[in-house]
């Protein structure tokens, strides 16, 4: 579904990302972690295309390869690679503060050529989030950190995306509303969606995770995700956890 | 008079508005503070010019016509090649665009002012409710009305308006969910169009006269209110239109005679206190209401 060959981001003479391969299989969560300035938010922006405008600036430099569906998407603008199947949940959730919810949602519904599809699915929404649906005329800048990331992960749902690459969704939100946010994000892939996640609650990603990438410096490895590769993760982190099933000790 | 100084304020204050709305959403849109906004007023007046007064009802709609080509051009050269530049690059290429309009004005016609005789059907008074009030000047007060309440149905309740109040908010996000950037950006310079030649459709009215640089107080005074008002927010360049109209008309009916000459000196020393005290613009932008 997505596959990224080689991917390389330089700003000027720092090598944010180098080298980084992965594919993304439908119906999978594969999970980024890694160090803060590791390249895990460079990586997704490159895909994104957010990158883009810095890279025609000469201010960014971009190399290897990214392909959706067989389809080279990393020369596309962002509205493009969105059409194309692919929408980025950023880091800091960036909803529209100034537009009701109901109003942030159709920024990205309106833009579907199929509107009955994106009727149905503005309705579908709604229903897997009852929140959003209580406060759909109340301006999206007054919501709590929660609440805006519900919105803005259900915006990205309202491209149509297959592929779903979401930023540190459950920065600077309270325990338990993270626990909820991981299983809403577990739910994501009920319809062969593929969610991308970078965190940094590492361990609570991998535990809804299907596979997991470590990047540091700007390179790759991959995790085993069981539960030696969880205490693996916890030792590089330095955090003293109890593991406990990982997903690939629980078939 | 108390009716008449009321309609001023609001006719004045409306058009600062609609520039200021103008202005605010090629900002927000296209990262451009287009210094050229005045010159699209002049070449909608310099057609009022060409028409009025035999075929003042084509004037009109060829005034809009020829304002919204100019923008639309404007959108493609220079600022479609400059895409991606910074804001310093695109506000002097803006100040270049300007120059040359004016320029080419002068070429054509000359720089000293030209009589149009459009608008003197409605230079009198009516009666309304036993009070004496400018024609123009309720003309004025019903299109400024007009254009506002359209522009803000057009931004409310349209798929396109949400882009465009989307983009003006936050332009690379508006994109990472699909919307079309290039769309969005000549949707604005045609609504800045249109609102600038009702602004010299009706500035010509006023004065019976145009000049190759009849479009700089009124971009000015737009500026002025957006920054009164907050660049970064619609709603609130519109309050800082109204809001600069409004002490406009305040300060001559307030002020002595002696002092009266002094009243735009007062006026943007008030605006430099305001900002003073508020920097950002008086009206806070709703997205910074956040919770925490």
């Amino acid at each position: 579904m997505l596959e990224v060959e080689d991917l390389t981001v330089s700003y000027g003479p720092v090598n944010a990302v180098r080298g980084v391969s992965f594919t993304l299989q439908p119906g999978e969560i594969l999970a980024l972690v890694g160090p803060n300035g590791a390249g895990k938010s460079t990586t997704l922006m490159t895909i994104a295309g957010e990158k883009r405008a810095a890279v025609r600036r000469g201010k960014v430099r971009v190399g290897g390869r990214v392909r959706l569906d067989g389809k080279d998407i990393l020369d596309q603008r962002p509205d493009q690679i969105v059409r194309s199947g692919l929408a980025l949940v950023p880091e800091q959730r960036r909803i529209f503060g100034s537009l009701t919810v109901a109003d942030n949602l159709l920024v990205a519904s309106a833009v579907r050529r199929d509107k009955t599809a994106a009727r149905q699915e503005t309705d579908a929404v709604f229903a897997q989030f009852p929140v959003l649906a209580r406060a759909r005329d109340r301006r999206a800048g007054l919501l709590s950190g929660g609440q805006q990331q519900q919105l803005a992960i259900a915006r990205s749902l309202l491209t149509g995306a297959r592929v779903l690459l979401l930023d540190e969704p459950s920065l600077g939100l309270a325990p338990i509303v993270v626990e909820e946010l991981m299983e809403l994000i577990a739910s994501l892939t009920d319809n062969e969606r593929a969610v991308l996640l970078v965190e940094q609650s590492a361990l609570q990603a991998l535990d809804i995770s299907s596979r997991a990438l470590l990047l540091r410096n700007g390179e790759i490895s991959e995790i085993d995700n069981t539960r030696d590769g969880q205490q693996m993760l916890a030792a590089y982190f330095g955090i003293d956890v109890v593991v406990g099933d990982a997903p690939a000790d629980r078939s | 008079m108390g009716v008449q100084y009321i309609i001023d304020a609001l006719t004045v204050g409306g058009l600062y508005a609609l520039l200021a709305v103008g202005l605010a959403m090629t900002f927000g849109v296209a990262r451009l503070i287009n210094l050229a906004q005045g010159e699209l007023i002049m070449v909608s007046a310099y057609t009022i010019y060409l028409f009025a007064p035999e075929l003042w009802y084509l004037a009109i709609p060829a005034a809009v016509c020829v304002s919204v080509l100019f923008a639309l051009l404007m959108s493609w050269m220079p600022f479609s090649f400059l895409r991606g530049a910074d804001e310093t690059t695109l506000l002097v290429a803006s100040f270049g665009v300007s120059l040359a309009l004016q320029g080419v004005a002068v070429a054509i016609f000359g720089s000293r002012p030209k009589g149009t005789g459009f608008g003197s059907d409605v230079s009198s008074s009516v009666e309304i409710l036993g009070l004496s009030v400018s024609l123009l000047a309720l003309i004025t007060f019903g299109v400024v009305l007009l254009m506002l309440l359209l522009l803000t149905f057009f931004l409310r309740n349209t798929a396109a308006g949400v882009w465009i109040r989307a983009s003006a908010e936050d332009y690379v996000m508006a994109q990472m969910l699909g919307v079309r950037a290039q769309r969005v950006v000549t949707m604005s310079f045609v609504i800045s169009g249109v609102i600038a030649a009702l602004t010299g459709i009706l500035l010509t009215a006023r004065s019976g006269s145009v000049m190759p640089e009849m479009g700089v107080q009124p971009l000015l005074l737009g500026l002025v209110a957006v920054v009164l008002g907050g660049l970064r927010s619609l709603p609130g360049a519109a309050a800082g239109g109204f809001l600069l109209g409004g002490l406009t008309v305040a300060l001559t009916v307030l002020l002595p005679p002696g002092i009266a000459v002094y009243r735009d000196a007062i006026l943007f020393t008030i605006v430099i206190l305001v900002l003073l005290v508020r920097p950002g613009g008086i009206f806070v932008r709703s997205s910074a209401l956040e919770r925490v």
